[in-house]
């Protein structure tokens, strides 16, 4: 429920003191009635959550956390129209198929920037064989990776120095020329597809 | 609230009731947007009126906080008088006019814009039906300074240019047209400041462009001239904190409109403030928006395009405006990511224990959007009257049976008055394919099925029409009605008790 961006960027304690008082209002304060798809629901919930708890913290308003302990946001009273969904689907499928269609390098960067747990076997298989690991060795990195740099060294096996902060700004910089040029090859594939 | 037609597009709603309470709060309210001038109604008494319900000031609080159930009915109701009162008359009638600018053709949201002449920007999103998601008057990021209609509809006729067709040429030439406009005189206020530093600004970013170029030595020479107070002044007005909160409010939204419209606003903060403020508050400023950015749900994904194509426009990799689009990129891609089936899960996540998965008759609703929706409003409404007034009925209580596991529970209904033509079906978990229970569903209000307590959810489907429709399975009735067009179909999704 936590995107990438937001574990790797928000202070860590943030994101637990978010998740633990909200677990702590779904038992404590009833939902709303009438809610139409409860997992988008509740998604949505939590990430209006987040946002106040990190807005409270940068104390750029007064927003009032206890407070919200006492209700939900109103559910839609509308609903998610059908066409949302069929167009949510097709962007979906869209989304699957151009990324079978990157080469395998620009898919791996892509999904160990954004989602480590999309790789599939063949894409650990070309790490491994990159790295001259195991496969079992490569999934084990990637779980265990506490941040960007860590996965970047899964991609890029060079030995440069990891505690050296210029050799890691080196190396940072380098995945993010190679994530941005495989992002505009995703884009890409994604308009021809439409 | 009545619809409106538009000569192409068909009929189109006002607002969604579910929508009307935020948008009121949040543009209606908004003093700085104006709308006693467009509607002639006393629209601060109606703040403070609401003010006086919510129990917040609206100033700087541009979202309605959470509250319980009895505030929040409250509140409802009076923000839906208001903007059946003033707001929606006054966002029609200026939708209603010859003059409004309407987008061609749809964009990949099924969404057409619309630029009033008096500065009202609409969305209308073409989905069955057409109505309208959002209507607000643009306005410069700046607090403090009010701006008179020929200011803000200056300012909405860019923006209006911007959000609907801006690709490289365009910008060139609408940069080119800004720095002209504002190198004519010296500025004398914030506000004239404000067109010529923006212009600048943008014009810095194209100045590879020869027609930028040239108009932008003379817009420098006269920024040059501008009194040093007013030029500190504007830096001062600059609104970073406005503008993260409306980012904020937006990020928490259910449609993108918002956050289309915060980011619009960002980019030209961002582009005025390179000449006119520091490094250090632009610096400030993207770190807090990249924050909130990495939450932008899997629903926006489109904003990818957007985002790319505005970075290539505007491509300076130093620039701050790269680094707020490169955010959005990031993040429309890793929402879209993070909506793909997981290859490998060593251990099921909490939240899916929790909820259960989307249930499988979502291919009806996929079915039901996929029908060509033309009939009459008056049979719309039928529709949304008798799936409202559907309900589960829970047992009157029994001597000696606490604690016993609950049965089904009866679900009751009765068609609204003046029925259409009709047939009623549900889908659940043992009925995949569709119950037909049209029969039951008379003034009688008897029950139509019973629900049971361990299905996530059932989905109803009233068919509805004016001419009648013929007896057949779901399947079959649904064909008919893609090849009808006086045929229309709503669909609600009914749990049991909790």
């Amino acid at each position: 429920m936590v995107p990438v961006l937001a574990r790797r960027t928000w202070p860590g304690d943030v994101i637990e003191d978010a998740l633990r008082d909200f677990l702590a209002k779904v038992i404590k304060v009833p939902l709303p009635p009438k809610i139409d798809d409860l997992r988008r629901y509740l998604g949505r919930a939590f990430r209006n959550h987040c946002i106040d708890v990190h807005e409270a913290r940068s104390r750029r308003r007064e927003t009032l956390v206890d407070a919200a302990a006492g209700g939900w946001e109103p559910p839609s009273e509308d609903g998610v129209s059908p066409a949302t969904l069929v167009l949510e689907a097709e962007r979906g499928r869209h989304l699957r198929a151009a990324l079978q269609r990157l080469e395998i390098a620009d898919r791996i960067v892509l999904k160990l920037d954004h989602a480590p747990e999309l790789l599939d076997d063949d894409e650990v298989r070309w790490l491994a064989d990159r790295a001259g690991m195991e496969p079992a060795t490569i999934r084990q990195a990637v779980t265990s990776a506490e941040d960007v740099h860590d996965l970047t060294r899964v991609f890029d096996p060079e030995d440069d120095n990891p505690s050296d902060p210029q050799d890691r700004r080196k190396r940072m910089e380098r995945f993010r020329r190679r994530r941005a040029r495989a992002r505009d090859k995703l884009r890409a594939l994604l308009q021809e597809g439409e | 609230m009545s619809s409106w037609k538009h000569p192409t597009i068909g009929s189109i709603e006002p607002l969604p009731r579910g929508m009307r309470p935020a948008k009121v709060w949040k543009h209606f309210y908004d003093q700085s947007q104006h709308w006693e001038r467009l509607c002639g109604r006393d629209v601060a008494s109606m703040r403070r009126e609401a003010e006086a319900v919510v129990g917040i000031q609206r100033d700087h609080r541009e979202a309605l906080p959470l509250m319980d159930r009895k505030r929040w009915d409250r509140t409802r109701d009076l923000l839906g008088r208001h903007h059946d009162a003033a707001y929606a008359p006054a966002y029609q009638a200026e939708m209603a006019s010859p003059d409004a600018l309407w987008t061609r053709t749809q964009d990949a949201q099924h969404r057409h814009q619309v630029l009033t002449p008096n500065a009202v920007f609409a969305v209308v999103q073409v989905d069955g039906w057409n109505w309208v998601v959002t209507a607000f008057r643009p306005l410069p990021p700046i607090w403090g300074l009010d701006w008179d209609e020929v200011n803000i509809r200056r300012y909405a006729a860019d923006y209006f240019r911007k959000e609907t067709g801006m690709h490289g040429d365009n910008l060139v030439r609408i940069t080119a047209e800004n720095l002209q406009r504002a190198s004519t005189a010296v500025p004398r206020s914030a506000q004239d400041t404000w067109w010529l530093a923006s212009a600048v600004g943008y014009g810095r970013l194209l100045a590879h462009h020869s027609e930028v170029a040239n108009a932008l030595a003379a817009a420098e020479t006269v920024l040059g001239e501008a009194p040093a107070e007013v030029v500190a002044e504007l830096a001062r007005a600059l609104d970073w904190d406005g503008c993260l909160r409306h980012l904020a409010d937006a990020m928490k939204d259910s449609r993108p409109e918002e956050a289309e419209a915060v980011l619009a606003t960002a980019e030209e903060l961002l582009v005025a403030a390179s000449v006119v403020a520091t490094e250090t508050q632009t610096d400030a400023f993207c770190a807090e928006a990249e924050a909130l950015i990495a939450w932008l749900p899997a629903e926006w994904s489109h904003l990818l395009d957007r985002a790319a194509s505005r970075r290539e426009a505007l491509g300076s990799p130093d620039h701050p405006v790269y680094r707020l689009w490169s955010a959005v990129e990031d993040a429309a891609t890793g929402a879209a990511m993070r909506e793909l089936p997981p290859v490998t899960r060593p251990v099921a996540r909490l939240a899916d224990a929790m909820i259960a998965a989307r249930p499988p008759w979502r291919r009806w609703r996929a079915r039901v959007a996929q029908l060509a929706m033309g009939t009459s409003a008056a049979v719309v409404e039928w529709i949304r009257s008798s799936l409202d007034g559907i309900h589960v009925a829970r047992p009157a209580p029994v001597m000696g049976a606490a604690g016993n596991p609950p049965g089904s529970w009866d679900v009751l209904g009765r068609p609204a008055p003046e029925a259409p033509c009709f047939k009623l079906f549900v889908v659940d978990e043992a009925n995949p394919d569709g119950l037909e229970v049209t029969e039951h569903f008379d003034l009688a209000g008897d029950k139509l099925w019973r629900i049971d307590p361990g299905d996530e959810a059932a989905l109803i489907i009233l068919v509805a029409s004016l001419k009648p429709i013929r007896d057949g399975d779901l399947e079959s009735v649904l064909t008919e009605a893609g090849q009808r067009d006086d045929v229309f179909v709503g669909t609600r999704e009914l749990s049991p008790p909790r």
